[in-house]
């Protein structure tokens, strides 16, 4: 899913709501006859339309179109764009340098997992909204203080920095480990 | 003793920081009406093809649209179907309006400026119990996060007043998360 999509989803949102919110109101106050208008609200002969020429050919094409929207609308928002790897100062006439995105995030993660305060990590590149970031997940020991977890992570973040010249952002997931059972007395 | 280092470019160190990152957030709350939709506009795509498809012969049996021309043709009359289908119209389209301006939610904890690093409410209510649970006098702990508010239920031995002692160690073990928890601790079982 990208930014667009979620723009066309929020517009598309805003009129149908507006439309609809409209239409019920107006229903109610006609049911209400606060709106003048006649006894019954209806398309008077569109029966009669099944049994014209150009209705099946008119349904099928509307029904091909409809149908193709729709499913390309679905669609947008399975796409996950991603930036897979970025360029780096220092590239220039004479060579350039590109960092692959997957290969820092897996190297973060295992920076991360060699960290006392961590017990494992994986690493991720962001997509859609998320896209051009590195993401690494951290499940910190369940005894763990905070501080110790930030020293921790900031030191990854340091080395990740370094490496990249302070070009890629990194986010960090923390997650707490369960305690083993045995220790919940400890 | 070697010239390698001399022939670098810029100096690494001190190294630039990484950049600011956006706190992670879950899907946009207009992407499940935004999905409905698409799937209405498909069923309607279907109906359409297959009256096409009945006209042609291809398939058989009544074309699926014309009980909706029929309806469309008699309409709506003033009873009190009517009505519901008026006001569930407009409510539905309250919803959608309000799905489509909705953020998308972000539940999580941040582990403090510049720190890039954020955490879950459940996270958080492990840390906190995990701390209540070395609070002498405590048998057993439940807590919950969620938002601003990380309520701690303890079950303490009686005659213990461990409720500000639990809410002291639990306030300075979330020290720094923002946003800040507010802490409340409920103690059943001790002293009243």
């Amino acid at each position: 899913m990208t930014r667009s999509t979620l723009r066309t989803d929020r517009a598309v949102g805003l009129l149908l709501g507006l439309l609809l919110l409209a239409v019920g109101t107006l229903v109610v106050l006609w049911w209400a006859r606060v709106l003048t208008g006649p006894e019954r609200l209806t398309l008077a002969g569109a029966d009669g339309l099944a049994d014209t020429a150009w209705w099946p050919w008119a349904a099928g094409l509307g029904g091909l179109v409809l149908g193709a929207l729709g499913l390309s609308w679905a669609a947008a928002h399975l796409r996950r764009v991603s930036v897979r790897s970025v360029s780096l100062d220092g590239s220039g006439e004479e060579g350039r340098l590109r960092l692959r995105l997957d290969a820092l995030a897996s190297a973060a993660a295992d920076s991360a997992a060699d960290r006392i305060a961590v017990e494992s990590a994986s690493g991720s590149v962001g997509s859609g909204p998320d896209a051009g970031l590195v993401e690494v997940r951290a499940r910190v020991r369940h005894d763990a203080t905070l501080e110790e977890v930030r020293r921790d992570l900031a030191a990854v973040d340091d080395e990740v920095a370094l490496a990249t010249d302070g070009q890629v952002p990194v986010r960090y997931r923390v997650h707490v480990a369960r305690p083993p059972r045995d220790s919940a007395t400890s | 003793m070697t010239t390698v280092a001399d022939t670098r470019p810029t100096a690494p160190d001190p190294a630039r920081p990484t950049p600011e990152v956006s706190e992670p957030a879950g899907t946009a709350p207009v992407v499940l009406p935004s999905l409905l939709a698409a799937l209405v506009l498909v069923g309607l795509g279907v109906l359409g093809v297959q009256t096409a498809l009945v006209a042609a012969g291809a398939v058989s049996g009544p074309a699926w649209l014309d009980p909706v021309l029929s309806a469309l043709d008699t309409g709506l009359d003033r009873s009190a179907g009517t009505l519901v289908l008026g006001v569930v119209l407009g409510l539905l389209g309250l919803w959608l309006l309000a799905r489509s301006v909705g953020r998308r939610p972000r539940p999580d904890y941040s582990l403090g400026a510049g720190t890039h690093a954020w955490t879950g409410p459940s996270d958080v209510a492990r840390v906190a119990s995990l701390v209540a649970a070395d609070v002498d006098g405590v048998v057993t702990v439940r807590a919950r996060a969620r938002g601003r508010s990380l309520l701690l239920r303890v079950g303490a031995v009686d005659g213990a007043d461990v409720g500000d002692r639990v809410r002291s160690e639990v306030e300075a073990a979330t020290e720094g998360l923002e946003p800040r928890p507010r802490v409340r601790v409920r103690v059943s079982g001790g002293a009243r």
